[in-house]
């Protein structure tokens, strides 16, 4: 009971964006070629359809016995709350924030082409904690953007992850652009490089430790030529030092 | 979205009959799904097991290493991989091909291999990715054809730590056969003040931002990134800036 009004703040959370209106008869049949998906995700997983008016987990897969060691029908939002670890707990309150400032920022029609990418630990039924990539995406909304059903896609990454630091990203899917490192305050690092190719491989070059004049003699140009793409690579990712345009580029995956 | 379905007799997937007739390819068709299930960018091969030819590649290729998807051999990938973590990776496949070669293919069929290694991507810098190969094809001569998936957890990885698991997919359980961890690389031990002058560098202050910020002279800055530059070998400070994103040095503040 203690998280209550941390649940009840992401449930109010959920509620503005949903925002009015009757819930669109939606077919959840989610399709899945298991054994396509098994060869290719790097972890184990689990799936769920969350449907927000009623905030509810309409659908959750069976994976979820696998890793969380609990049935499908008791996991639900309030499931995570509860037993997610405390350190995370602030950080996954505030990307729950960042999320819905993002998407209200987006035209309806192209909601569901982005899913927030995060994760967290989350305890299991024996006690341990696993670490899960949570990626959530809208599946439907109404014409005004209001989402009515999301797509929860959990991923025991343990195996890969052990730093504790928590990172929240907005993918963009099918050539659609991604928000890295999405902060409260609402800036992020666009996956949208300014960078032109010759600039990318030069701040590459550099990221390795190498000096104008290597590069110059790497690329085959004059050392000249290299300090005017460093001055460009300055004056387009906007930044004072080559470290700062270094930072941006390496967050936002431009190389 | 159409259903692949396990072919016994083929031993392959294969698609339901109206995705046949359209001539689509069970691995291309699904790419709009794993586009919302994949952890990281990918891309894929199908690799035939006795010449090591190259018989279909992914396009996300080009994006990933810069290689072209219809000239690329196996040897050339496997030149991209980080020269420390080429060991493991020469280990890792002995002894999964000993473990896997003792077993029929039907039993074959339900695991898969995965390991991580850091592989040189288009711009010559080294992410972190997870392999995956399994039995894709199996021809009537004893031929195989392997599917090979190197995915992007450069984002998620933060150790330099290798592992290598056969893992269950043929049906729903799943469940880690083989853990072989190589042993864990030297830690770098930062003073606190020293991962102080890495974060503030990361965020782009120069050496007087980084004295003003913390109260010390510009001599006393270079010093510590003097001590910083030993400690990890970088040649210059972007090049330590790169390696402190890399390596994941900085947490959380």
């Amino acid at each position: 009971m203690k998280s209550m009004p941390i649940l009840s703040e992401a449930k109010e959370l959920h509620r503005s964006l949903t925002k009015q209106g009757n819930p669109i008869d939606f077919q959840g049949e989610v399709n899945l070629s298991r054994l396509l998906l098994n060869s290719f995700h790097v972890g184990h997983y689990f799936y769920m359809i969350y449907f927000l008016p009623d905030q509810r987990v309409e659908h959750c897969s069976d994976g979820l016995r696998d890793i969380l060691l609990i049935d499908p029908d008791q996991f639900s939002l309030e499931y995570v709350v509860d037993n997610i670890h405390p350190d995370d707990l602030p950080n996954f309150m505030r990307f729950e924030k960042s999320i819905i400032q993002l998407l209200q920022t987006f035209p309806p029609v192209q909601l569901t082409s982005y899913k927030a990418v995060y994760d967290y630990r989350v305890r299991c039924a024996d006690g341990t904690y696993k670490r899960l990539l949570h990626q959530l995406m809208p599946l439907q909304n109404h014409d005004d953007g209001a989402v009515i059903r999301s797509f929860g896609i959990f991923t025991d990454i343990s195996h890969l992850k052990s730093s504790t630091r928590m990172q929240l990203n907005v993918i963009g899917m099918n050539g659609a652009p991604s928000f890295y490192d999405v902060k409260e305050d609402g800036t992020y690092t666009s996956s949208e490089s300014p960078l032109g190719e010759r600039e990318k491989q030069v701040l590459a070059a550099m990221a390795e430790g190498l000096t104008s004049m290597e590069i110059a003699e790497n690329l085959k140009i004059t050392k000249n030529t290299v300090d005017s793409h460093r001055h460009n690579i300055l004056a387009k990712t906007e930044s004072k030092t080559s470290v700062e345009a270094l930072g941006k580029a390496l967050t936002g995956h431009w190389i | 979205m159409e259903k692949l379905i396990f072919d016994n007799q083929n031993r392959s997937w294969a698609l339901t009959e109206s995705a046949r007739e359209a001539g689509l390819d069970p691995l291309e068709k699904n790419l709009v799904f794993l586009e919302m299930f994949k952890a990281g960018d990918f891309f894929y091969l199908l690799v035939d097991s006795k010449t090591g030819q190259v018989n279909q590649c992914s396009s996300a290729i080009s994006e990933f290493l810069g290689m072209s998807k219809v000239a690329v051999t196996r040897e050339e990938i496997a030149e991209r991989i980080h020269p420390e973590d080429r060991e493991a990776v020469a280990a890792f496949v002995e002894k999964s091909d000993r473990y896997l070669f003792s077993l029929s293919p039907r039993e074959r069929f339900g695991l898969k291999t995965q390991y991580n290694f850091r592989l040189k991507t288009k711009y010559g810098r080294y992410k972190h990715v997870l392999f995956q190969q399994r039995l894709y094809r199996q021809y009537e001569d004893g031929g195989e054809e392997h599917l090979c998936i190197f995915s992007d957890v450069d984002d998620l990885k933060s150790d330099l730590t290798q592992k290598m698991s056969i893992v269950d997919i043929g049906f729903n359980k799943r469940f880690e056969l083989l853990q072989w961890p190589c042993t864990k690389k030297r830690a770098l031990n930062f003073t606190n003040r020293q991962r102080e002058v890495l974060r503030l560098l990361s965020k782009g202050a120069d050496i007087q931002g980084i004295a003003d910020s913390m109260c010390i002279s510009t001599a006393t800055v270079r010093n510590h990134i003097f001590h910083i530059r030993r400690l990890t070998g970088a040649k210059s400070i972007a090049h330590l800036s790169a390696l402190a994103f890399e390596n994941k040095w900085i947490e959380t503040p």
